[in-house]
């Protein structure tokens, strides 16, 4: 029973200590295998099949989210929705009939389905307003999203990416303050999916705040580090998009040497790598623009143009047309100042103003600037610089630079304690993953060493019972061999005596004593050797009269007491009967007692059979462990052979046997 | 009288049938089983049914115990060669009306016959005393007594109070008190104040 509560409280150990490790493991979040999709999904999942055919990828979305729509399968429409909506942002492609249907969703299903399930739908909203240079509202939306807590990996790592463009929307806006919090925030969910990208992408917010902060080798090291982690991950897109935001961290320090070389050779290497991107290739080719025309390659700076031309003319991205409209008027005021059309940059400027975007606005300043110094309009040129350091400064306030500085410093230490958490953490869960196990090895040596042991005892038991067998077998042959004799020696040997005492004459009066004698010591001799019709009598009554007869022949007394329901066997209640036999012969030779009591007591549970005497007493232990302690060794093994338990006590004051027999 | 005699042993059974018949009584049936005795005893309901003890089969005792369950009318007699107060009490549970030692047949046998026919029971004289070895080193006043006022009287002669001697002899102080009267009693001691201790003192010699 003992070792078998050991055992259980051992698992529950263990059943705690895995639970306590389940409740850890709350705030990350495993990625899912997701359930295996059907082939229209699997291939709108597929950049190629966009990128080949514009039209009739739309097409074969339109179709199979209206039959999801129709058969009310409104998450699974949404989940589609999802993937287009996600594939479009990515692609800078807002395209209206995307936008409408968005719209459409929105007003008609969205209300179904679960908060976090269409975060997608703010996201678009975000991105298309961003894209509009409408930031303030882009921000509103990229709120909507963060304000939700994630419940699984999905919705963290939507949730991880908001905060990600939050933060960029508050950069764009010159509030670095908030850009940081957003940034790091973004880095939390991202590190609760454990999704490296995503926390690498930290470095490219990072990137923005350390160049609006003046920190230039900062800005240059988060480029770095993340240039490197997207390559490691094979991400091709945000490796050149890293490369993209070094250069403009040249740009706005204006390192202009580093920046020309530095986007040269990046230019060249998107090129070779043959990864295509429309994005890219705007956004590369307008610092390419733009470093060639600086170095007065005004040849080189078209052929880069020419090749953009188609390009831009097919996207529908807002912001890349600015970026292109920008170098373009870049290379018109370089080859013909004249003739140069800035009138779309004019335009453009008070929507930026009014949002406050102010990144593109110093981009455009930068460009009217230009204009002006070569057509040498010089009043224009100064309002013009006036306004593009206004617009630099607007991105970060100088006042709050430093305070930026230590807040950003603050979060690097908050990170670096972030990770050494994470260390901690990782490392006590490796600790109680190592604890478990080393609890469940102990408990499966403990339970092979139980069973061993469980084994041994059982083989122990077995051995102990087959001895008491033995001994019984042996007590009740003996009783058996006895029993024989004595009827031998009195049906036999006394009759044929009494025969031989009828044949006499009358007058052989001495003869006839004799005789008598022999007899009489004959039933003597057989009653000692088995109590005369034991098996009819019972034990209560061969104990009487074995008492009378001890009392009579010894004038010893014996009180007796006996309460007992003859629910033994009769070779059981034989035993009882040869222990007292053996007990007060023992106390009449050596107890040296006034007087002694036996006593058979049955309780619904057992008998208790007790002799006790008021003799000199013994040594209990240096008795049985002498050569001749016959007698008591007689008593343990005839009370163990009718399963009973013996206690043998002894003083000065007398002896007392004591033999438990269970029922 | 009818008799059934039942001995395994043939030469006691033919003696005993001879010694029954030469005191004028009929020898209805003899058998040397209890199996036997009994669905004779069944059948005719004799007399009288004289059993040896140690019998195949049914031995004295069963075949009697059956008896007394069938509310027989024969009554039963148990000759045997054990001279057993247990064995006699047992057998007095079932109403037998002798009990006869084999070799205190003769004359016991004549004389329960005898008994028997007057409605009485008789048992063997010789089955009281057997116990008893010669008399003890005792005085002949105390052979009156039984062991345990023998006992009493002794620890009384040692001044010891009936508490004490209850203790030592594991009885209640009740019966000790008992066995006090019953001892003034048996010896005719006068019921003064401490006359049985005075004449314990006097007449007990260690």
């Amino acid at each position: 029973m003992l070792t078998l509560k050991k055992y259980t409280f051992l698992l529950t150990l263990i059943i705690v200590s895995i639970s306590c490790e389940d409740k850890k493991e709350n705030f990350y979040f495993e990625k899912v295998t997701p359930p295996k999709e059907d082939s229209t999904k699997v291939w709108l999942r597929q950049n190629d099949n966009y990128q080949e055919d514009k039209e009739h990828y739309l097409k074969v979305f339109f179709k199979y989210y209206n039959t999801k729509l129709a058969n009310k399968e409104y998450l699974n429409a949404s989940k589609i929705l999802d993937v287009i909506t996600t594939k479009f942002v990515y692609f800078y492609d807002f395209d209206p009939r995307l936008t409408e249907t968005v719209d459409a969703f929105n007003l008609k299903y969205r209300n179904k389905l679960p908060a976090l399930k269409t975060t997608h739908i703010d996201n678009y909203y975000a991105n298309l307003e961003f894209d509009r240079d409408n930031v303030k509202k882009a921000k509103d939306y990229f709120l909507k999203i963060t304000a939700l807590e994630p419940n699984d990996y999905k919705s963290c790592y939507k949730i991880a990416r908001a905060y990600y463009d939050l933060s960029y929307t508050y950069f764009i806006l010159g509030d670095i303050e908030l850009s940081i919090e957003a940034n790091e925030k973004s880095r939390i969910y991202s590190e609760r999916i454990r999704d490296k990208e995503s926390i690498v992408s930290v470095h490219l917010n990072y990137i923005n705040i350390y160049k609006a902060n003046g920190s230039f080798e900062k800005a240059i090291s988060s480029a770095n580090e993340a240039i490197k982690v997207f390559k490691e991950e094979g991400n091709t897109y945000d490796y050149f998009m890293a490369k993209y935001n070094k250069c403009s961290v040249y740009g706005f320090f204006g390192k202009t040497q580093l920046k020309n070389n530095y986007i040269h050779t990046t230019y060249k290497e998107y090129l070779d790598s043959k990864f295509d991107s429309d994005v890219l290739l705007l956004c590369l080719s307008d610092y390419e623009i733009e470093a060639l025309l600086n170095e007065n390659k005004t040849k080189e700076a078209k052929i880069v143009l020419d090749r953009i031309r188609p390009v831009a003319a097919r996207n529908t991205s807002q912001n890349w047309q600015n970026d292109y409209q920008a170098a373009l008027a870049l290379y018109e005021i370089k080859n013909d100042v004249k003739n140069c059309n800035t009138s779309y940059i004019e335009k453009a400027l008070p929507n930026l103003l009014a949002n406050e975007n102010y990144e593109r606005a110093n981009l455009f300043y930068t460009v009217l600037l230009e204009k002006a110094i070569q057509n040498k309009e010089f009043e224009k040129a100064v309002f013009y610089t006036k306004e593009a350091y206004r617009t630099k400064d607007s991105l970060s306030n100088i006042q709050n630079k430093l305070e930026n500085l230590a807040l950003a410093a603050k979060y690097e230490t908050k990170e670096k304690e972030q990770k050494i958490q994470l260390q901690h953490e990782t490392i006590s869960k490796k600790n109680t993953t190592i604890f478990a196990l080393a609890l469940v090895f102990i408990a499966s040596i403990l339970s092979v060493f139980i069973y061993f042991l469980k084994q041994k005892q059982m083989k122990l038991f077995k051995e102990k019972e087959q001895s008491q067998q033995f001994t019984k077998n042996l007590l009740d042959k003996t009783e058996e061999e006895r029993k024989r004799i004595a009827s031998d020696l009195h049906d036999s040997v006394s009759h044929e005596l009494l025969a031989l005492k009828n044949s006499f004459e009358v007058n052989h009066f001495q003869l006839n004593e004799k005789v008598d004698t022999i007899i009489n010591d004959i039933r003597a001799i057989s009653r000692n050797l088995h109590p005369v019709l034991f098996e009819k009598i019972g034990l209560v009554n061969s104990l009487e009269q074995f008492i009378e007869r001890i009392e009579n022949t010894h004038q010893f007394m014996i009180s007796s007491e006996f309460n007992y329901q003859s629910s033994l066997s009769s070779e059981k209640e034989l035993q009882v009967y040869r222990i007292v036999q053996e007990a007060v012969t023992n106390i009449i030779k050596y107890a040296n007692a006034i007087a002694a009591k036996i006593s058979i007591i049955e309780t619904s549970e057992k008998i208790t059979l007790e002799i006790i005497d008021n003799g000199i007493g013994f040594n209990v232990e240096e008795t049985l462990q002498s050569k001749d302690a016959f007698g008591l060794h007689n008593i343990i093994e005839r009370s163990k052979a009718i399963g009973g338990i013996s206690v043998i006590s002894s003083s000065e004051k007398g002896t007392k046997i004591v033999i438990e027999i269970k029922k | 009288m009818k008799i059934l005699i039942a001995d395994d042993h043939p030469l006691t059974l033919q003696g005993t049938v001879s010694y029954v018949e030469k005191m004028g009584h009929k020898v209805v049936c003899s058998c040397s089983n209890g199996k036997a005795a009994l669905n004779y005893i069944q059948l005719h309901t004799p007399d009288l049914a004289i059993l040896d003890l140690n019998m195949p089969g049914l031995d004295g005792i069963e075949v009697a115990q059956k008896i007394f369950e069938n509310k027989s009318q024969t009554k039963i007699v148990l000759l045997t060669m054990h001279n057993e107060i247990s064995v006699l009490n047992k057998a007095k549970e079932y109403n037998i009306y002798g009990y006869i030692l084999k070799d205190k047949a003769f004359p016991d046998l004549e004389n329960c016959l005898k008994e028997i026919e007057n409605g009485k029971k008789y048992f063997s004289t010789s089955m009281h005393n057997n116990f008893k070895l010669d008399p003890t080193a005792s005085s002949d006043v105390l052979s009156s007594l039984t062991l345990s006022e023998r006992k009493i009287i002794e620890l009384i002669a040692t001044q010891k109070t009936s508490k004490q001697i209850a203790e030592l002899l594991f009885l209640s102080e009740k019966t000790v008190e008992g066995h006090r009267t019953k001892i003034i009693e048996k010896l005719g001691i006068p019921k003064e104040k401490n006359a049985l201790l005075i004449w314990a003192i006097q007449n007990i010699k260690k």
